[in-house]
């Protein structure tokens, strides 16, 4: 197993490969996106976090120092990943935020009740979109001080 | 007797009377008059009687009143009554009793004591009616009636769960368009910040067009959004203060663009009842059509007042800018509905229509008067005793 899945700095969840790219494409921008790995949907995201499945040689401790979820996925959606981060006391600590194109108020008020650390609503225009991407992904990467070392 | 046959020629007219009257009570067959003697034996059965409870007179005059209501039960019922009458003088009530053959019909009964000199009881008359078609038609109608309810309720139901299938899908399309949407505007994007100088201006300007329009998009997806989320909530009553919301509309809007040519002159706002942040949506969308339409005149002019019909609050947003024709007033606050060009003005034709579905919930009107090129007036109003059905 690659290295690298150990050295993960963001961890983005997202189904669709165009909004994946425009994220991957504004984190890059302010050099975030070295050490990101883009996931397809919620199944994955789960092996990726809990180290099973194709990404059973990672190790758990190892956590992303932040990931990117988006809700709407198929087969595990984004809420039940959340609900499995932050019902684990190995991953509950790692920084989540939600980014989605729903505004809506129960995906919200779910989403902080399951202890979602922030929650973006992505624009649509490209300039906010990415503005917004670049600036939660310093945020969370670089001010924040997250509890593990 | 109790129908007394007096003697003596004085009496004769009233003897002839007596049995005229006599007769006609035991001849009278759409009543049973019988009269009943103060130990409840029946004393005399008429025509009426023998038709309603079938038994002929010989088979019940003489024998005791509860003989005619088959069932114990009733029969206290009956004595019951009886003895009320005996002590007010007269008692009426419906009932349901059996005839001679066991089978039902519905009684209307008339009990009136008979007393003697001395006021001690006599005995008592007892008119009946049978009221059985009445009663069952009564029945029926209650049956239809609550079976027509029903049909309401149900109708209802199903109206209300595909009013919520109507509202989930059309959340699910404005919803499920951004994303591509954002791809469209994300690409043409990076087409113009990688390829910038190897397009020409031509080409710039393709791509700027279509960004724009998916900027015209997403606005127009908002606009969706909220409309068909307004529909799905019911508007809470508050209390609001209407010059600090208008105030505070005001701030936010002309928050950033430094528009100093704008005469704007609030005027005192009545207090009212009503959803807070509904209305604020209402008071956005009327100021933000005030600025747009206004901004291209000279000296823009907004004013914010308030009416007062006793019933109703009635506030008012007037503008001295683009108007309008009021020939086309009805298509004002139609969904999509516009009287001006994107060219001309930009808007998305759903801020109107959201706010008119605002103030419908709270049961007040929204009208508008203007003139073309010389500002228009929009109105709402807010019926004072709003109180949401609480």
């Amino acid at each position: 197993m690659d290295s690298k899945y150990n050295e993960v700095e963001i961890l983005l969840v997202e189904d669709n490969m165009s909004d994946a790219e425009l994220v991957t494409r504004a984190l890059r921008k302010v050099n975030l996106a070295n050490n990101l790995v883009h996931v397809k949907d919620g199944e994955e995201a789960l092996e990726f976090i809990f180290a099973e499945g194709r990404y059973a040689e990672r190790k758990i401790k190892n956590v992303p120092r932040l990931i990117l979820l988006d809700i709407k996925m198929p087969k595990v959606d984004g809420i039940e990943v959340l609900r499995q981060i932050k019902s684990h006391e190995a991953t509950k600590t790692i920084p989540v935020v939600i980014m989605t194109s729903s505004k809506e108020e129960l995906d919200i008020i779910k989403s902080y009740q399951l202890g979602v650390n922030s929650y973006v609503v992505k624009p649509v225009d490209f300039n906010n979109f990415s503005k917004a991407v670049s600036e939660l992904g310093l945020y969370w990467v670089l001010i924040n001080q997250p509890p593990f070392a | 007797m109790l129908l007394q046959k007096s003697t003596g020629s004085i009496n004769k007219k009233a003897e002839l009377i007596d049995e005229d009257l006599y007769r006609l009570l035991l001849e009278f067959k759409d009543y049973s008059i019988i009269m009943i003697s103060s130990e409840g034996k029946v004393l005399t059965w008429n025509l009426g009687a023998q038709y309603l409870y079938g038994y002929n007179s010989d088979e019940i005059v003489g024998q005791s009143v509860e003989l005619l209501h088959g069932e114990v039960e009733l029969a206290e019922k009956a004595a019951k009554y009886l003895q009320v009458a005996g002590e007010v003088g007269r008692v009426e009530y419906e009932t349901w009793k059996l005839k001679k053959d066991r089978s039902r019909f519905y009684a209307h009964i008339i009990i009136t004591t008979l007393y003697n000199d001395d006021q001690s009881i006599k005995g008592f008359g007892k008119v009946t009616r049978d009221l059985t078609v009445y009663k069952t038609l009564e029945e029926e109608n209650a049956v239809l009636k609550e079976n027509l309810e029903d049909k309401v309720r149900q109708r209802t139901n199903e109206l209300e769960i595909v009013n919520k299938e109507l509202e989930a899908f059309s959340y699910s399309v404005s919803h499920d368009l951004r994303t591509p949407l954002r791809a469209v505007s994300g690409y043409s994007m990076m087409l113009k910040e990688d390829y910038e100088n190897q397009l020409d201006s031509e080409a710039n300007r393709i791509i700027n067009n279509i960004v724009d329009n998916t900027k015209m998009m997403g606005q127009l997806i908002d606009d969706l959004l909220t409309f068909s989320k307004m529909a799905r909530l019911e508007a809470a009553n508050g209390f609001i203060d209407m010059k600090r919301l208008v105030d505070q509309c005001m701030t936010e809007l002309l928050q950033g663009d430094a528009q100093p040519k704008f005469c704007i002159n609030i005027l005192d706002l009545p207090a009212s009842n009503g959803d807070v942040k509904m209305v604020k949506q209402v008071w956005q969308n009327l100021l933000t059509n005030a600025i747009k339409y206004s901004a291209k005149k000279e000296k823009p002019n907004i004013e914010v007042g308030a009416l007062d019909d006793h019933k109703n609050h009635i506030y008012y947003v007037k503008d001295n800018g683009a108007g309008f024709d009021m020939k086309y007033a009805n298509k004002l606050f139609g969904v999509f509905q516009r009287l001006h060009r994107q060219d001309e003005f930009e808007g998305t034709g759903l801020g109107l229509a959201l706010a008119k579905r605002i103030i419908t919930k709270h049961g007040g009107e929204i009208w508008a008067e203007a003139k073309k090129d010389h500002g228009a007036t929009f109105y709402f109003s807010i019926p004072k005793n709003y109180n949401n059905g609480q």
